[in-house]
């Protein structure tokens, strides 16, 4: 049996949060289209993530020392959840702020932390993760990427594929191989830190099926890395990397990917009047499906807080969260497509379509379904 | 203090006497916990009734001993009370509160159900072989299991989110949500349960039934999903809050 979630709720001081950020938000992204606001965390807009950083709001529960906000894990949780339900860009900044900041905090040496995170902090230093491969994606420990230690660092040789916006981003933190061959399976693998500016490196961005590009295809040929690329220790990268994930799979999210939708979707509804029995149902089905996993989602941070490391249960709030995000598009299309009067403004539309059409990203990105059941399936005692 | 109610009320349910149960269970004060420590009662809240409705939930029979001690709120000599929404309304209780205390009620003790259902097949695919190996190292086997657990926690937590303050305080969006996802959870991991117990769980002898039978049972009563659902709709409609805020809301 898993642990057992406990109601939490967020301390008046974190919550004060919210009104600041709600306020800059309404006027930063005012007259944004919701189709615009759909892509979110998809959205890559490096003015914003400044304006953000000069709010302090860029690395908020990162040590002050290093330029952060010092804040809780409510406090984060707060800031996120109005980012993601106004459907702010935040893609520049969060890859950093998420996960290669605390990564650095974490296993980085103190010329590395002071080097990047004050940067992270101040919407400086934009990264991105290179984890696939053109044959590794779930199986993680197939990569192929290697570096070869020479006599003044490392000497890098690969492709990384799928990587968001590699071509955008100043640094990225690769798993490659750093010793042993493909039988080694998870020993031998390392994080490097890379400056996507080198000589040897080839950045093009992938269309999505959207028009969009925020994926990306990396090359390195030959490209040279000094000593102090290596990220932690020579050989743990597979551990490094799962520590890593574990922390960010519960967050809010995982949960709110499709809200521009249902927003969209619910001004459509009121717009109309007089409510239908069948658009009340739904929207009180949404409504409650969603005050559930905000909930757990919530608790899951209050583990957090509590300093404990809560993997499978936050695999259990990215499965459902997920599962919630992708229903979405199709029960707003099955209303739309029951009306038989009105027109459906233009801007649902968009929406609609984008979010149908990237919907199964949303369950791929952060670990599949299958090998989050997997995860489920371990802490259950299964295998 | 909740913990030692807790252990009390276990070895109380566990001590009772099958054929008559109610005399041992008026005697032992559980019946009055809810009412004022003015009638006897210990003013006992939403969260502390909470961990004792899973608990009865999680018995494969039991008399309605939750129901009777919301019903007491309104009809202090109750005892054996099947339907606490029209005890409660028959006492003076605001049908819409009473018809929430019901559906958050029923709610949780479909959760304790949902919990033991889990537990029970949990073990079964530990130690039920076929083709050689326990049927829980089947990859098919175990997503299943881990969808089942992900529905328990849900349902567990809609719950928790109903069974805030004092009992006729109740809100009645909160109760809808929690019998509204409770009931899409049910479905869900009955449907599990039975396919990983195979045909031992549709027989007469096996306890899967009891938790099973309960949850059909639950879901047909105080309104069902999409009563509830209608209910929060219309509120959620009239308003003009983006959905994060209506979820935070409640």
């Amino acid at each position: 049996m898993l642990e057992q979630l406990k109601l939490a709720s967020i301390p008046p001081e974190d919550e004060a949060l919210r009104e600041p950020v709600r306020a800059f938000l309404a006027e930063r992204l005012a007259g944004v289209p919701s189709a615009t606001r759909a892509r979110s965390w998809m959205g890559f807009d490096a003015d914003f993530s400044r304006a953000l950083a000069a709010r302090g709001w860029v690395g908020l529960t990162l040590p002050p020392a290093y330029g952060g906000g010092g804040r809780s894990h409510f406090a984060r949780f707060v800031l996120i959840e109005e980012l993601l339900a106004a459907g702010a860009p935040v893609a520049a900044h969060w890859i950093a702020e998420r996960q290669s900041g605390p990564l650095l905090l974490r296993f980085g040496t103190p010329a590395q932390r002071e080097a990047y995170v004050p940067r992270i902090c101040a919407g400086q230093a934009f990264f991105c993760i290179g984890m696939s491969e053109p044959d590794s994606g779930s199986d993680l420990a197939s990569v192929r990427t290697r570096a070869e230690p020479t006599a003044d660092g490392w000497l890098l040789n690969g492709s990384k594929l799928w990587t968001t916006y590699g071509h955008k981003a100043d640094y990225m933190i690769a798993l490659v191989r750093t010793s042993g061959g493909p039988d080694d399976r998870h020993k031998g693998l390392s994080q490097l830190l890379i400056d996507l500016s080198l000589p040897g490196i080839t950045a093009r961005p992938i269309r999505d099926l959207a028009g969009d590009s925020h994926f990306s295809e990396v090359h390195f040929d030959n490209v040279a890395l000094g000593p102090d690329a290596l990220v932690g220790a020579e050989g743990q990268g597979w551990e490094q990397v799962n520590a890593e994930l574990a922390f960010e799979r519960s967050g809010p999210e995982r949960i709110y990917s499709s809200m521009a939708l249902i927003d969209a979707w619910l001004r459509f509804v009121r717009s109309r009047g007089n409510p239908t029995a069948q658009e009340a149902e739904l929207a009180g089905r949404l409504i409650g499906r969603l005050a559930v996993l905000r909930n757990l989602s919530l608790s899951v941070t209050a583990l957090l807080a509590e300093g404990k490391s809560p993997a499978v249960e936050a695999s259990v709030v990215k499965d459902l969260g997920t599962s919630f995000e992708q229903s979405i598009p199709g029960l707003v299309t099955d209303h739309l497509a029951s009306l038989e009067d009105g027109a459906i403004p233009g801007d649902l539309l968009a929406t609609l379509a984008y979010v149908t059409g990237m919907g199964p990203s949303f369950s791929l990105r952060g670990g599949t379904r299958e090998v989050i059941r997997g995860i489920i399936a371990r802490g259950l005692g299964l295998r | 203090m909740s913990d030692l109610i807790l252990e009390q009320f276990t070895r109380l349910l566990d001590g009772l006497d099958g054929d008559s149960p109610w005399p041992q269970l008026a005697e032992s004060g559980f019946l009055d916990l809810l009412r004022s420590e003015d009638d006897g009662g210990a003013a006992l809240d939403l969260e502390g009734l909470f961990p004792l409705t899973l608990e009865a939930g999680r018995r494969p029979t039991l008399p309605c001993v939750i129901q009777t001690m919301i019903a007491r709120l309104a009809a202090p000599e109750a005892v054996d009370v099947v339907d606490v929404e029209s005890v409660l309304a028959d006492g003076g209780v605001d049908p819409a509160v009473a018809r929430a205390l019901a559906a958050a009620a029923t709610a949780g003790l479909m959760a304790g159900a949902l919990e033991a259902i889990e537990a029970l097949t949990l073990d079964y695919a530990a130690t039920r072989k076929q083709f050689g190996r326990e049927i829980g190292k089947f990859q098919a086997i175990q997503h299943q299991i881990a969808v089942m657990a992900e529905e328990v926690m849900a349902a567990r937590m809609a719950v928790q989110l109903a069974f805030v303050g004092a009992p006729l305080a109740m809100s009645p969006l909160r109760a809808g949500v929690a019998k509204l996802r409770v009931g899409e959870a049910a479905l869900t991991v009955a449907a599990i349960a039975h396919a990983v117990h195979g045909a031992i769980g549709v027989s007469q002898e096996h306890s899967l039934r009891h938790f099973t039978g309960r949850l059909h049972e639950g879901r047909l009563a105080h309104g069902g999903e999409a009563a509830w659902a209608r209910r929060l709709g219309g509120w959620a409609l009239d308003s003009d809050l983006d959905a994060v805020s209506l979820a935070r809301s409640l």
